[in-house]
């Protein structure tokens, strides 16, 4: 069974080769997730560095941590990086974060990356989305669509455990790396997406990461409360006394007056269930 | 598009048959508890982590925290 889905996920990567090479040349919005990491590196493999550009969109919503990895990545594969600045908290239908914020935030990526792409001679743009997101709610996809951002590892049915299954054969570092969407997911819709806030999440979490959580993890900004959301098999350890007035003491520092630890533990789009965007 | 407040009252008084004393503040759709560390570490660490979802998903709750550090406030009623 492993070894057919092995063997699926190599063939996919062949057409995606194949794809690659059709288009001659490709940018690719990059954020040095496992997605579009895996995407950059196949398009560099194939392509050659000279037809390939990794483009970072960098603003308060990227966590620094990410983009250091990123160019990591990016480093130990030759794949050529531009770093463009984003301005997505001055829009202000951005920073009132609504439900579809990410409509938003891609309509400000796209908006600037798509033109550089192409005064680049980059007439092909592509992004990260898998299989898997198609049936998530993902506004900043139709932004994607109106840009003509094509979504290759989607298209030819890449799911995120073949995305993982062949980063790890091509010695990829992201094979095992946790999702890691933006800061602005761990606010409410509705709470106003600042900079402050932002601060605060991202502190947070590279806090707890300090005291050695590792895999999944989001703290959820609740003004005053922070909702920290671990893997379940973390719960016990944290949650007994000791642990616990760590970890509590830990996200205080980050800025947040009461700590709390969600007893579901970690689950993808929390925030979504918590305001009915998505069933329980 | 916020979701409605749950059922407290109710989720505390069930919670606290079931052996965890606490006290339930509805903060919309999320019920935070506050209940000693030490039934913090044991609600973690037993099979009663899933009942006491289960019963706050039956009051109303999408999301069930615990409170905790140093200043966390414990039964404050």
């Amino acid at each position: 069974m492993t070894d057919d889905v092995d063997l699926l996920a190599a063939d996919k990567e062949r057409r995606l080769s194949a794809w690659l090479a059709a288009q001659g040349r490709v940018a690719i919005g990059y954020s040095g997730g496992v997605d579009s990491a895996y995407l950059a590196v196949v398009a560099r493999r194939t392509l050659g560095a000279d037809a390939v550009l990794a483009i970072i969109g960098r603003s308060e919503s990227y966590p620094a941590e990410q983009w250091a990895a990123a160019r990591r990545v990016a480093e130990q594969f030759d794949v050529p990086v531009l770093e463009l600045r984003t301005e997505e908290l001055a829009d202000p239908r951005y920073a009132a974060n609504p439900s579809n914020r990410c409509y938003f935030c891609k309509t400000e990526l796209w908006g600037r990356l798509v033109p550089v792409a192409r005064a680049r001679g980059f007439t092909t743009v592509a992004d990260g989305t898998n299989a898997d997101d198609l049936g998530d709610y993902r506004p900043g996809a139709q932004a994607a669509r109106e840009h003509a951002v094509v979504s290759p590892l989607a298209d030819l049915g890449f799911t995120k455990d073949e995305i993982r299954r062949r980063s790890r054969a091509l010695a990829l570092p992201t094979w095992q790396q946790p999702s890691s969407p933006c800061l602005s997911s761990r606010l409410p819709y509705g709470t106003p997406v600042t900079a402050e806030r932002l601060r605060q999440v991202e502190r947070a979490e590279e806090a707890l990461r300090t005291l050695g959580i590792v895999g999944d993890l989001r703290v959820r900004h609740h003004d005053d409360l922070a909702r920290v959301e671990l893997g379940p098999a973390e719960l016990a350890h944290w949650l007994a006394p000791d642990a616990a007035a760590q970890l509590a003491e830990a996200v205080r520092d980050a800025g947040f007056a009461r700590v709390a630890v969600d007893l579901r533990g970690f689950r993808s789009g929390s925030l979504n269930v918590l305001h009915g965007v998505s069933a329980a | 598009m916020t979701a409605a407040s749950g059922d407290a009252a109710a989720l505390a008084s069930a919670l606290a048959a079931l052996g965890f004393p606490c006290h339930v503040e509805p903060r919309s759709a999320l019920a935070l508890l506050s209940m000693s560390a030490d039934d913090a570490a044991r609600l973690a660490a037993s099979p009663d982590r899933a009942a006491a979802l289960a019963l706050a998903k039956e009051h109303g709750f999408t999301h069930v925290a615990v409170e905790i550090g140093p200043g966390a406030p414990v039964l404050r009623d």
